[in-house]
């Protein structure tokens, strides 16, 4: 009974946007069949279907060597974030220095630096974690970084009447407090993340979705192209789905916050 | 601050003196020369008008700033438990949890300070929600958990910084009745500092008026309303007496 | 006022099971037998690199076959192919991140010049693949029409030098508009945005008639310019001093799976096509086409041998390049003397015999 209801709930909910992306996919495979024409300027969905099923051991051996290789970048990334976020919240003088430093690594494209990487690493999994961290490090830390800061002031006064020492403090308000904020990075830095895995394997790689996107590319297998990018995004909308998975379960105070402050602007 | 003092009192400040440096000018002088001694299990408001370096006294008292002079005595554990004007409830632990708090962090296992405060729930207007999360409460409620909180840590004396300040009118008043009985069954030294007149004289038994900045205590009023006080205490003719006489030594 | 929950959850403890599901996962994504595969170091094969120039066609084709085939393997290596990025082979080379690489003459030569280690090995094409095309409607029949019109080039130096050498043997001027397309240049001579282009005999050239919109061509021999080895198999001197006969067993395979394209035109192409499934299932009959014009006029010389390289070749053409200022030192400065022409190929490492016969 219950579930029939949430399922009769989930079509009347989905069914716009199934109905808008089917008429996109009928327009597509119209345009691309009987319009352009030519499979090297815009296959058709079908085209790009089948041949992704044909060669779906080629696309799945390329998949899992990104997929480790941003593991890997993100997990550097993730361990260094909260090194340097609570360094700086420690201290001040980390802070002013670590800061400007911080927005530079931003501004570094990750692009211009993977050849330079390839030349230096080689074609080893290294420079991509490199490349991965790099490319996720900042997102992570500023938002960490704020989380710390807004820590309430006046909380912190209250613990240490209580008799708390800094550390207490930094465990027991500035890490829950600033859990909301580090989802918000994570979901920022989650995006760039495989991005990151792909640009690297431009500059070099034995295998990867990158490196056989490029490929594909080049040979002009432009069905495969598509099914490639199909893939990539089918993984980083996984991933980012899976962060408010987490979120969910790790911050399970902010559905009341929500609903809260819905009941008292109502 | 020093842990002996006499039996009558549980908290003894002498000629408090604040001042904090100006780079290029006088120091700022926030307190100068501030007495104030509660007893034992009374009731003691302190009022006074904005900018009178309320703050810079509960700070001193709280045991976060140390005074430039004079000193503070506070009997038995030597600890005040602050309450600040916020709730301060933290969003992340249900209230049970945010109970336990100073308990915790004083070092008590979370499983004994859980069994100290749970019987107080009840009392606190709590029964039941001792696994709910601050932001399911109304704005009463979240007071009555952050007074639960200041409670539970069992220190000789209450700093209350304008509990009930953020609540609305008639919420206002249900609290002022709900703490004169609750501490009439405890007996808790209490030093409440407010900007409500009616609520100092509802509550207190002693109200010192604090000058404006740099700030000692002018007047002190005892007040002789009887115990317990209930509603009817604020239609008492005896109660309009005495709020005159307090608006009279603040305006 | 919501009514209150049960139980809450025990946030530190989850915490600890989300890092400890993390850190688990993370360990097991490294890779700790060091990335080399495991049947190398199993059957004690020795691994040699080899960066591509571009995604995989028929100038590979010989190497697809030696591997497909099992020819490196027999002499003891495992070849690892490093597929092409966006980073030259002759920098992989130069840098030591490569073993082996396919290069071309001219960038062999340009990369020297530059100051990096690198030395070609083995030619895989003896004859230049490149030549001049225009569309086979355009009115122009001589490479001395082509005054005044516009090339659609792909940035190397030495292109605009090459066709004004032509232009000026067949009796023009040499005067032409040159813009930087890459690999579109040839859909622009298709389109008739350009007017000519230098696309490859044994692979464009092939594709514009099966497309249906055919090339004329000027073969760059036919006016005397220098011929040029279109596709190397290069290396650098450090890893060859140190690995002489582990390159001499290389090289072995190479050549044998050249001579077997040059013999069986069509089994080596479908070899090609079967080590590379995604890139070349979907042009099947251009590779057939172009395997078999390969193996008829490009991988042998006049003598019928694969690989082996001529100093006069070498000569002719660095001579060339080093007169019209196209060699450049790191700095990007014209050289001040030409660069040793022993230096820039050797033939030391071929098998004794390479003939195909």
């Amino acid at each position: 009974m219950n579930i029939a209801a949430n399922l009769a709930k989930s079509v009347r909910a989905a069914w716009p946007p199934v109905l808008l992306a089917a008429v996109l996919l009928v327009g597509w495979q119209l345009l691309a069949r009987d319009v352009i024409r030519n499979a090297e300027v815009l296959p058709t969905p079908t085209s790009v279907v089948s041949a992704g099923w044909n060669q779906r051991s080629a696309i799945w051996s390329n998949t899992l060597p990104t997929l480790r290789e941003t593991e890997l970048g993100f997990a550097l990334s993730f361990a260094l974030s909260w090194l340097i976020a609570g360094a700086m919240d420690f201290s001040a003088i980390v802070r002013r220095a670590v800061y400007p430093l911080l927005v530079t690594s931003q501004t570094v494209p990750v692009v211009a630096l993977a050849p330079m990487f390839v030349v230096v690493f080689g074609f080893t999994l290294l420079p991509k974690v490199l490349l991965v961290a790099l490319a996720t490090f900042f997102p992570l830390t500023a938002s960490l970084a704020e989380g710390f800061a807004t820590a309430d002031g006046e909380a912190s006064r209250l613990l240490r009447s209580m008799g708390a020492s800094r550390w207490q403090e930094f465990w027991r308000i500035r890490v829950p407090g600033a859990l909301p904020f580090f989802f918000t990075g994570l979901r920022v830095s989650i995006t760039y993340a495989i991005g990151g895995a792909i640009f690297a394997e431009y500059a070099g790689a034995e295998k990867g979705l990158g490196l056989y996107l490029n490929q594909m590319q080049q040979v002009f297998r432009l069905d495969l192209v598509f099914a490639t990018v199909i893939v990539i995004a089918a993984l980083s909308v996984a991933l980012f789905a899976s962060t408010y998975l987490l979120e969910r379960w790790l911050t399970p105070w902010r559905r009341y916050e929500r609903a809260d402050r819905e009941a008292n602007a109502a | 601050m020093t842990t002996t003092t006499t039996v009558e009192y549980a908290l003894e400040a002498d000629g408090l003196v604040q001042q904090f440096a100006r780079p290029g000018q006088e120091p700022l002088r926030v307190l100068d020369g501030l007495d104030l001694r509660v007893r034992t299990g009374e009731i003691a408001a302190v009022i006074g008008p904005s900018g009178s370096g309320k703050s810079t006294l509960l700070n001193i008292l709280a045991g976060l700033d140390r005074p430039s002079g004079g000193e503070v005595r506070v009997g038995g554990s030597g600890a005040v438990a602050y309450m600040p004007q916020k709730d301060l409830l933290f969003p992340w632990r249900t209230i049970e949890d945010n109970a336990i708090l100073g308990l915790e962090v004083a070092g008590v296992k979370k499983k004994t300070a859980r069994e100290q405060v749970t019987p107080l729930f009840e009392e606190f207007g709590l029964g039941g929600f001792e696994y709910a999360y601050p932001a399911q409460l109304s704005g009463g409620m979240r007071q009555r958990a952050a007074l639960l909180r200041t409670v539970a840590m069992n220190r000789p004396v209450l700093l209350l910084d304008e509990p009930f300040g953020a609540l609305d009118a008639l919420t206002r008043t249900q609290m002022q009745l709900w703490l004169a009985e609750t501490w009439q069954r405890h007996g808790w030294t209490i030093v409440l500092v407010t900007h409500d007149i009616r609520e100092a004289v509802f509550l207190a038994d002693s109200v010192h008026v604090l000058s404006p900045r740099p700030a000692r205590v002018t007047r002190r009023f005892e007040i002789d309303l009887p115990r317990p006080r209930t509603a009817d205490t604020f239609a008492s003719p005896e109660f309009a007496r005495l709020e005159r006489e307090l608006l009279g030594a603040l305006v | 006022m919501s009514s209150p929950s049960p139980a809450p959850p025990n946030l530190s403890r989850r915490s600890l099971i989300a890092l400890a599901l993390g850190a688990g996962v993370t360990v097991t994504a490294v890779p700790w037998s060091s990335g080399s595969s495991s049947s190398a170091s199993a059957a004690s094969l020795t691994p040699v690199t080899l960066a591509l120039d571009w995604t995989p066609n028929t100038n590979h084709t010989g190497i697809y076959v030696a591997q497909q085939l099992g020819y490196f393997r027999e002499e003891g290596i495992e070849l690892k192919i490093l597929p092409y990025g966006s980073t030259a082979p002759e920098t992989l080379i130069s840098t030591y991140k490569t073993d082996f690489g396919i290069s071309y003459q001219d960038g062999t030569t340009e990369a020297y010049a530059a100051g990096g280690d690198i030395t070609s090995v083995y030619a895989i094409l003896q004859k230049t693949d490149v030549a001049i095309g225009v569309s086979a409607k355009s009115a122009i029949t001589s490479p001395a029409q082509l005054d005044g019109k516009t090339y659609a080039g792909y940035g190397s130096p030495l292109e605009v030098p090459m066709l004004q050498y032509v232009i000026k043997a067949a009796g023009g001027t040499g005067q032409f508009k040159d813009v930087t397309l890459n690999t579109s240049a040839y859909q622009a001579v298709y389109t008739g945005q350009a007017d000519f282009a230098m696309p490859e005999p044994t692979w464009e050239v092939l594709q514009a008639t099966q497309v249906g919109e055919p090339l004329r061509t000027f073969e760059f021999s036919d006016y005397g310019f220098p011929n040029i080895y279109s596709a190397v198999i290069s290396s650098s001197q450090r890893f060859l001093k140190a690995n002489g006969p582990l390159a001499k067993r290389f090289l072995n395979a190479v050549t044998r799976g050249y001579v077997y394209a040059v013999q069986r035109p069509v089994d080596a192409a479908n070899l090609l096509i079967q080590a590379n499934e995604s890139a070349l299932s979907g042009s099947r009959a251009l590779v057939l086409e172009s395997a078999q014009l390969e193996a008829a006029q490009h991988y042998t010389n006049a003598d019928g041998q694969v690989g082996i390289q001529t100093n006069q070749n070498w000569k002719a053409l660095t001579d060339f390049m080093f007169q019209n200022g196209i060699l450049t030192d790191a700095a990007g400065k014209a050289l001040a003397s030409e660069p040793p022409i022993a230096a820039l190929f050797t033939n030391d490492y071929l098998p004794a015999s390479v003939s195909v016969s």
